[in-house]
């Protein structure tokens, strides 16, 4: 019976150790992909353009005005 | 592929920010020394240049306004940059904009702000002196200085710089502090590192996206941290009126080598029109900016690094 409780409580105890793993390295916020967009580019000469720029990619970061902190 | 992402949230200088290194495994312990290395560092720069700490040295310096107060040397690095800034931007970002700042409502943590209406500031002057000798700096009397405009971006890069100097073999590092990024260094994948500029009519959705394999990006605007009757007024101060800035988009970001020099040259431009903004880039050729407007197309001026491949 003792043997029995001891594996209860090592896979218990190691759920603890996976699950603190994964909130420590839990992603930061959703990370806003780039969905086609159109810019003016405008080059040295003055001359502008229009881009449709987007990317699949996912971004490491984004900026942003600095918002306030959520409660 | 290098190795993986790690990256750490937490909350500094009254908004959400995160650290993250380029590791070999995720239990790599150069890794934590670097993340734990880069929240001190922030730590110190928010107890060294916060204006809503009364202890920290930058409320010092303001309340012995005209006598020379010994500093952190964070607190004098900081204000050299931002003097720098100041010359740069012909005044358009001036750090001694806190007596206008305060008079229009902006004078508490932003989550302690209530909806009271502007104060009349009477013979408010940018351009206040501020000096600075080895460890000691003065402001001149009846002045005071805000770093709101420099102080993130100043504080990313002394933590990329902290990051590596705990961790010698640290192979890439970023930082973001409410969105402004500083990185540096190599990715988990080997490519650029990919920043996407948040939309301000849409935050849930990227304008663009931009690779860049060192340096800050910053973004400044009045889309956010709006106050006083009616959430009418902003942060943005025009140093010329004193007053909530009415020129200006809803936005700018702008990347720079240096990621203080973008968040003070973004503070700078938030109060300027198109064409002077397409006039400040010419003059500093390396710099790029994304211009939103209230109204219309964003528009991307100077050496802005759009993710390769995107633009078609």
């Amino acid at each position: 019976m003792r043997r029995v409780w001891a594996t209860v409580v090592g896979v218990w105890a190691l759920l603890a150790v996976v699950a603190a793993i994964a909130w420590s390295n839990r992603p930061v916020s959703p990370l806003p992909r780039a969905t086609p967009t159109v810019l003016v580019v405008k080059g040295k000469n003055g001359k502008q353009q229009l881009v449709v720029v987007g990317s699949q990619a996912p971004a490491h970061a984004t900026t942003q005005t600095s918002p306030a902190p959520p409660a | 592929m290098i190795g993986r992402l790690i990256q750490r949230p937490f909350r500094a200088m009254g908004t959400s920010c995160a650290v993250a290194v380029t590791a070999r495994s995720a239990s790599d312990p150069g890794a934590e020394r670097a993340l734990a290395a880069a929240r001190d560092e922030v730590e110190a720069c928010e107890q060294a240049l916060s204006r809503f700490r009364p202890d920290s040295d930058l409320s010092r310096l303001n309340e012995a306004a005209g006598d020379w107060v010994r500093v952190d040397s964070r607190l004098v690095d900081a204000l050299a940059a931002a003097l720098r800034a100041r010359e740069d931007t012909d005044g358009r970002f001036d750090p001694t904009i806190l007596p206008a700042l305060v008079a229009a409502g902006y004078d508490r943590t932003f989550d302690e702000l209530d909806e009271r209406p502007p104060r009349p500031i009477d013979g408010f002057r940018a351009g206040a002196f501020v000096e600075l000798d080895g460890s000691y700096a003065r402001v001149e009397s009846g002045a005071a200085v805000d770093l709101g405009g420099i102080g993130k971006g100043f504080s990313a890069s002394r933590a990329l710089f902290a990051m590596h100097w705990a961790w010698g073999g640290l192979p890439g590092a970023l930082v973001d502090l409410g969105g402004d990024v500083a990185l540096a260094g190599e990715t988990p994948d080997g490519g650029p590192w990919r920043v996407a500029i948040a939309d301000p009519r849409d935050p849930e959705s990227a304008l663009a996206t931009l690779a860049l394999d060192a340096g800050g990006v910053a973004t400044s605007g009045r889309d956010r941290r709006r106050f006083g009757p009616g959430r009418s007024l902003h942060h943005l101060i025009d140093p010329a009126t004193g007053e909530p800035a009415v020129a200006g988009p809803l936005t700018v970001t702008v990347v720079a080598p240096d990621p203080a020099d973008a968040e003070a040259h973004a503070t700078a431009l938030a109060v300027s029109p198109l064409h002077e903004v397409d006039t400040h880039l010419g003059r500093f050729p390396h710099l790029g900016a994304l211009y939103v407007p209230e109204d219309g197309e964003p528009v991307a001026l100077g050496e802005l690094p759009l993710l390769a491949g995107a633009a078609r």
